[in-house]
């Protein structure tokens, strides 16, 4: 009955002038609820099953264990739940959870929305993970209208404006949390915004603790298994590679990226390790397993850089990119006395040199073939 | 014998996979050619209608190619010439009296009676897959005894253990063009290891291995546009054989008929240019009737004869359905060869596609999958943005004269955006061609 209720629609959308820019809305709601029917026109003929909606929907299930944790967190870290049972954390960090999803979605699908009418393509699944992700990257406390403008602004900032999904230079979720983090830095840094309810209590995350050289009290389980203050989504190590295991599995995140971004983050901080001598910054003897479970490195080696579309698309340009982030992200936490945290801007950085990357190699392989044509 | 080995790719498991016993069918009251489904075809006509035509007598040629001609395959009037498009001649049909009169030939070793028999026009050339010029020379010959794809050949079996003319065809080809011939087949294999004067290379039995453009890219790779590789098919190098043997025109052509919606897939031996509809006709009239495989065939109609270089009928099911909420199923009976669904954990057993793309068309989003079935050195993702871009310097930097939209066909068929990447490929392929 929803069937043939669906296709009643679309016959009147499609029969009047007007509504029919509006049929990407349609076609959205249509194949959300059921597969597509349309047959091959050119050679192959037959084709795969997997489409990008399942592609997508799967960096969402990987991101599952991140979000229930990161939801537990919020109420465990928080002051005012005083019994610490599972459900009662829960149930007070999805208080706060939910209202921003309803938010991010909102806000980011109508201009998603928008912008498929005007261009009349249908809606891109890009922003299904887009959207998942950003109140994963925000600390619990952040304004819902603060979410909306960033929502909105990685969007039409970070992705419309190149195109659309497939286009853009770089992550849109990054995106808008780069732009909260330099448009209202109070709210996304320092040690009030980790504890909800906001003005509370202050705590500092790990990496801020060890940066600003009080008592650091954080044991490395606590931060791998995520009992610790940070946004959302970062805290928990364990949960992210649950999420890294499935990516991998599924062939959906490169295993080439993870890799080599955690073998750049290894090599930068054993080097710095052997620097601390020279001055008294207690960032640079961080070791590597330590910088593996602080802040979002995890969460943004598995869900940020492997971005397919802003991150390097080839293989060899997937290493040098990797290693680049790895080595970005601790060069901005030990050396920049600025920010404690640097995997949102080593990722930006790293999609920002991606095309050069993926250029150089081009033009590498282009040299070989010349070089075997020659002979 | 040389051995190489190709790692990427996959053999698609379709049902409908004919049995390799040779089916003789009744000869058809009709035969039908279609100049029109050969690409930058210009056709001059050497028939009317009511003309009596013997096997053998050239009933038409390319314009830009007129030396290369075309021949009947049976003896009979000429029925009907109906026009298409801007007066492109769409069918020729001939009516079948049964006495196969066969016009004279010499069968003297020679280029001129290569033209004339009529068998010129089965060899063609990489890069654009197109049929030589009479002029022309080829660089070297390929010759694969393994083709791969779907519902393929199986050549071993046809030739392999029964009297042939394959090793007159090689004497034919090497004493004409004096050029190299690279002889393919199995790596499992050693039916084809007696040829002589051919040298043998063997691949894993892994499509595209058997594609001719993939056996090239790894043999002697095409370094310009004018740097040709010819190939023809088996079959078609015995009845090149046959006639240099014989002096008749070899007038039947062997046709694999399989796909899902057929009820007896079968190989079946026919006469050049009989129309679909008698070589088969227990299938759902909603199904799909490819000529070729389904990989690279193009879609035809029952009163068609197969497109002139086919030697495979593929008759697909179409697929309606709409699952409800299907990107969230578990998906136990999806064919799929990323690791999306739950079907990869059960073993592979034949699977039931269809006509159905399974999916919207989307934007390139490049998560690798392209290069999980691309077994040359060509960067897949590259080149095809440079063909959309219409770039044709950086198309011919990448390599676009190695590649055949039949080696593209399994990236289009693993892409999730359902991008038509051998559309692509093709398209690149004319605009080089138009630029020569």
């Amino acid at each position: 009955m929803l069937r043939q209720l669906l296709d009643k629609a679309e016959k009147i959308i499609l029969s009047n002038e007007k509504l029919k820019r509006f049929h990407p809305l349609h076609d959205a709601l249509d194949t959300f609820l059921y597969t597509t029917n349309t047959r091959t026109e050119h050679a192959p003929y037959v084709r795969d099953s997997v489409d990008l909606k399942r592609t997508m929907i799967l960096v969402v299930l990987a991101l599952l264990p991140t979000f229930f944790f990161g939801t537990y967190n919020v109420g465990l870290q928080s002051p005012e739940v005083l019994d610490k049972s599972f459900l009662n954390c829960f149930i007070y960090g999805i208080k706060i959870v939910l209202p921003m999803y309803l938010v991010v979605f909102a806000a980011g699908g109508l201009f998603e929305a928008l912008f498929a009418v005007v261009r009349g393509h249908e809606i891109n699944e890009g922003f299904l993970v887009t959207g998942f992700l950003i109140p994963l990257t925000m600390p619990p406390t952040v304004p819902l209208w603060m979410l909306a403008v960033a929502t909105i602004f990685g969007v039409v900032i970070g992705k419309e404006i190149f195109g659309g999904t497939g286009y853009n230079i770089f992550n849109p979720a990054l995106t808008a949390r780069v732009f909260l983090f330099f448009a209202y830095p109070i709210y996304m840094s320092g040690n009030k915004p980790w504890i909800a309810p906001m003005d509370g209590m202050s705590k500092a995350t790990p990496l801020l603790s060890k940066s600003s050289e009080v008592d650091f009290t954080y044991s490395w389980s606590d931060m791998f298994f995520g009992f610790i203050p940070g946004s959302i989504g970062e805290t928990s190590t364990l949960a992210v590679l649950l999420g890294a295991g499935l990516l991998l599995l599924t062939g959906v995140g490169s295993w080439r990226t993870m890799l080599s971004t955690c073998v750049g983050m290894v090599i930068t901080s054993l080097l710095l390790n052997q620097l601390s001598f020279i001055s008294d910054n207690p960032m640079l003897s961080i070791k590597a397993i330590d910088h593996f479970v602080m802040g979002s490195f995890a969460f943004g080696m598995v869900f940020m850089a492997t971005d397919p579309v802003s991150s390097a698309q080839t293989n060899k340009g997937r290493w040098m990119y990797g290693m680049l982030i790895g080595f970005m992200v601790v060069i901005i936490r030990c050396i920049n006395p600025a920010y404690p945290e640097g995997m949102m801007l080593a990722i930006l950085f790293a999609n920002a040199f991606a095309p050069l990357i993926d250029y150089s190699v081009v033009q590498s392989h282009i040299k070989k073939r010349e070089l075997i044509n020659a002979k | 014998m040389n051995k190489i080995k190709i790692s990427k790719g996959h053999n698609l498991s379709i049902e409908g996979v004919p049995s390799p016993v040779v089916v003789d069918i009744k000869d058809p009251e009709k035969i039908s050619f279609h100049p029109s489904s050969i690409k930058n075809f210009k056709t001059k006509l050497l028939v009317k209608k009511g003309d009596y035509v013997k096997v053998g007598t050239p009933i038409f040629f390319n314009k830009q190619n007129e030396k290369v001609l075309f021949v009947s395959s049976c003896s009979g009037t000429i029925d009907n010439i109906s026009f298409g498009y801007r007066r492109s001649v769409d069918s020729i049909d001939i009516n079948n009296d049964l006495k196969y009169d066969q016009e004279d030939h010499s069968d003297n070793v020679s280029r001129e009676n290569l033209l004339k028999s009529g068998l010129w026009t089965y060899i063609r050339q990489k890069p654009f897959s197109k049929i030589p010029h009479y002029s022309s020379s080829p660089n070297s010959i390929f010759i694969s005894a393994m083709p791969t794809e779907p519902f393929a050949i199986d050549y071993e079996d046809l030739f392999g253990y029964s009297e042939n003319y394959l090793q007159d065809g090689i004497n034919v080809l090497k004493s004409i063009f004096k050029c190299d011939i690279y002889f393919s087949s199995f790596d499992n294999s050693s039916v084809f290891k007696e040829l002589k004067k051919v040298n043998h290379y063997a691949f894993n039995n892994l499509h595209p291995a058997g594609n001719i453009g993939v056996q090239i890219h790894n043999i002697n790779p095409i370094k310009k546009a004018d740097d040709c590789r010819w190939y023809l098919s088996l079959q078609d190098l015995n009845r090149l054989g046959e006639f240099f043997t014989k002096g008749n025109y070899p007038n039947y052509k062997f046709i694999n008929l399989g796909g899902n919606a057929l009820k007896s897939p079968s190989l079946k031996k026919t006469l050049i240019g009989t129309k679909v509809k008698d070589l088969v006709n227990d299938f759902d009239l909603k199904a799909s009737i490819i000529s070729g495989d389904v990989l690279s065939g193009k879609l035809t109609k029952s009163d068609y004869s197969l497109n002139y270089h086919d030697e495979i009928l593929s008759v697909l099911k179409t697929d309606n359905k709409r699952e409800f909420l299907g990107w969230l199923m578990p998906g136990f009976k999806k064919y799929s060869l990323t690791n999306l669904f739950f079907s990869k954990l059960i073993s592979n057993r034949k699977s039931n596609l269809s006509t159905n793309k399974n999916g919207s068309v989307r934007t390139i989003v490049p998560v690798g999958n392209w290069d999980k079935v691309m077994p040359m050195n060509i960067l897949s993702e590259y080149l095809v943005k440079s063909i959309i871009s219409k770039d044709i310097e950086m198309m011919e930097k990448l390599g676009i004269y190695e590649c055949s939209p039949e080696d593209f066909a399994l990236c289009a068929f693993i892409c999730q955006s359902k991008v038509e990447v051998s559309k692509i490929i093709e398209d690149g392929l004319d605009i080089m061609e138009d630029d020569l």
